[in-house]
């Protein structure tokens, strides 16, 4: 039980690489009665904070150096709108397969779980070969963040966007390798796993859906 | 959606983390679907939530074509700034909303938002304030500024024709 798991911990050092068997993290099901939540979700969304912060400040160095500028481009004017927009609804469609892929392991259906989060991680790598062909447009051109302030705050922007892709996938992959295993032992905790590393995914989204705009169509 | 009446524990302050609960549950106070808080676990229920996602999935495409849209306007800076802003919130408001299960979520997490979205606020309050300001250090500062200045080394863009 969730109560007893840190009794364990605390003389169960030993078994840090040992099979999770011994030594059970609290409240990876249940619902930790002072906060409401399991600790898994708290902890994703405390990250997810930090994360607003991060963009944040980005987006605020955005605005700073936009309206003080004397002249800034139109993302439209050089950027690549169509493949975006293709971007756009990859990313989207990803975040519904994840959401997808949690309903379906909630109705007991492995296999059509990771159907879905094996799209997702599709979905994750379209997003990112198609960023790579922007990006080596781009430079093909000669456009590098050294161009301009414009292209400066686009590859800091959309570079720090793909690598929460990338970080995505990498869990994506890891969930799916290990999904069977998983599931068969602790399959509500697998469950959850998958819930927090959408609510992950869907913040990915959700930046990306801000930074289309801001970027390409203003 | 589960009742949060049936969480007196829920207000008191975190003296134990991690520990077990000063007051002991009973098990009638955790029903067994709690686990996924606010999402009947039920085949149906599961079913039904499904056909929302789509439906979500349905809008969020749609306001991805209105906003590519209403960009080949073309419309003046600020217009435009404020139309792909006001449908960016809305597409983020229904991913936020539907796909992170905003709707029915717990109080802590939603007082976590409110201090990240207070947080947020001072960050692009900073940007906000120094344009205020740039007009009045600045005779003929103008915010509005998109036509290129006529004496600037830097050139806009590369790819700028």
């Amino acid at each position: 039980m969730d109560g007893h798991a840190i009794t364990a911990g605390a003389h169960g050092a030993h078994g840090a690489h040992d099979e999770h068997h011994e030594i059970e993290i609290p409240y990876t099901v249940h619902a930790r009665p002072d906060t409401g939540v399991y600790n898994g979700k708290l902890g994703i969304w405390l990250f997810l904070a930090s994360e607003v912060m991060l963009f944040g400040a980005l987006f605020s160095t955005l605005v700073l150096l936009r309206t003080s500028a004397p002249v800034w481009p139109h993302g439209w004017e050089i950027l690549n709108i169509p493949l975006a927009t293709l971007n756009t609804f990859v990313l989207i469609g990803s975040s519904v397969t994840v959401i997808l892929a949690w309903a379906n392991l909630r109705l007991g259906d492995l296999r059509k779980g990771k159907i879905f989060l094996a799209l997702t991680l599709l979905c994750g790598l379209g997003f990112m070969v198609i960023k790579t062909i922007e990006y080596t447009t781009k430079f093909s051109h000669h456009q590098y963040p050294s161009t301009n302030n414009f292209f400066a705050t686009y590859f800091v922007l959309t570079g720090l966007h793909g690598l929460h892709v990338l970080g995505g996938m990498v869990v994506f992959a890891y969930l799916l390798m290990t999904a069977n295993k998983w599931y068969a032992e602790k399959r509500d905790q697998f469950t959850n796993r998958v819930e927090v590393t959408g609510l992950y995914w869907h913040f990915v989204d959700l930046v990306w859906i801000f930074l289309f705009p801001i970027l390409y169509l203003l | 959606m589960t009742d949060h009446a049936t969480h007196p524990e829920q207000g008191v302050p975190n003296q134990h983390a991690g520990g077990p609960p000063r007051e002991p549950l009973g098990e009638h106070e955790h029903p067994t679907h709690e686990q996924h808080h606010g999402h009947d676990d039920s085949p149906e229920a599961i079913k039904k939530e499904i056909r929302r996602y789509l439906v979500v999935f349905a809008a969020l495409a749609v306001l991805t074509i209105v906003t590519v849209a209403i960009s080949q306007f073309h419309l003046p800076t600020w217009q435009a700034v404020a139309l792909a802003l006001v449908v960016a919130t809305v597409k983020g408001s229904l991913v936020a909303a539907f796909f992170m299960h905003l709707v029915s979520e717990r109080k802590l997490i939603y007082a976590v938002l409110v201090l990240t979205v207070f947080f947020f606020g001072v960050l692009m309050w900073g940007p906000w304030h120094h344009r205020d300001n740039a007009e009045k250090v600045w005779p003929g500062y103008d915010v509005n500024a998109s036509k290129p200045a006529p004496a600037r080394n830097q050139s806009p863009a590369g790819g700028h024709h």
